[in-house]
């Protein structure tokens, strides 16, 4: 779980926090839930976190609920290219938007079968509180 | 010697004075902050534009701007 080791996949231990997800819950669900409150966490100094963390949570939520529209994903992504376009600091005093942006991308890829199954009005786990 | 633009997002209010004197570089995002055409959170000032840069820093409202030289 360190840097090192974990970059060799392309990935970060981030902010630190593991959480090991039960085989019954959806990964899409559980990363709306952290996206939602990490947007609740924003220090409320900076104009393009204030604002784009909760557009871009609200937005995954909507794919989250299964509420489809088109270009769902794709404004999901461009939201959070706003905060962090690359693997660069982006436009903020602190690292709390980018940390948030790159959980949100990554966690599409990772579960990019739920979000086909969730596009398609579906969901693969068997147990979902939302 | 490269001249970038760097913003301080704790004083930036997003009045978008500067999106309008420097349209080459920078525009608006959905809230009216500024953001970098080349997508980098310290937008290179091509050489030409070096005059219009230092306009965009000295009417920011916020005092937000400041010219980098590196």
């Amino acid at each position: 779980m360190s840097r090192a080791a974990l970059s060799a996949f392309g990935a970060s231990p981030g902010a630190g926090v593991v959480i090991a997800l039960p085989e019954s819950s959806c990964g899409l669900v559980e990363t709306a839930r952290i996206a939602n409150y990490l947007a609740r966490e924003v220090a409320g100094q900076c104009g393009p976190c204030v604002n784009g963390l909760p557009r871009m949570a609200e937005t995954l939520s909507d794919l989250a609920r299964r509420r489809h529209r088109p270009g769902l994903v794709a404004e999901v992504e461009r939201l959070a290219r706003l905060v962090n376009k690359r693997q660069v600091p982006g436009r903020g005093a602190c690292r709390h938007p980018d940390g948030t942006a790159r959980l949100v991308l990554s966690g599409l890829r990772a579960f990019d079968a739920d979000v086909q199954a969730h596009l398609a009005g579906r969901c693969l786990a068997t147990e979902v509180a939302w | 010697m490269v001249t970038r633009l760097h913003v301080d997002w704790t004083a930036c209010d997003g009045r978008g004075t500067c999106t309008e004197l420097l349209e080459e570089v920078l525009v608006e995002d959905d809230w009216g902050f500024p953001t970098a055409r080349d997508g980098s959170p310290q937008p290179v000032v091509p050489e030409g534009l070096e005059q219009a840069a230092q306009h965009a820093v000295d009417r920011c409202p916020l005092l937000a701007l400041r010219l980098v030289r590196d």
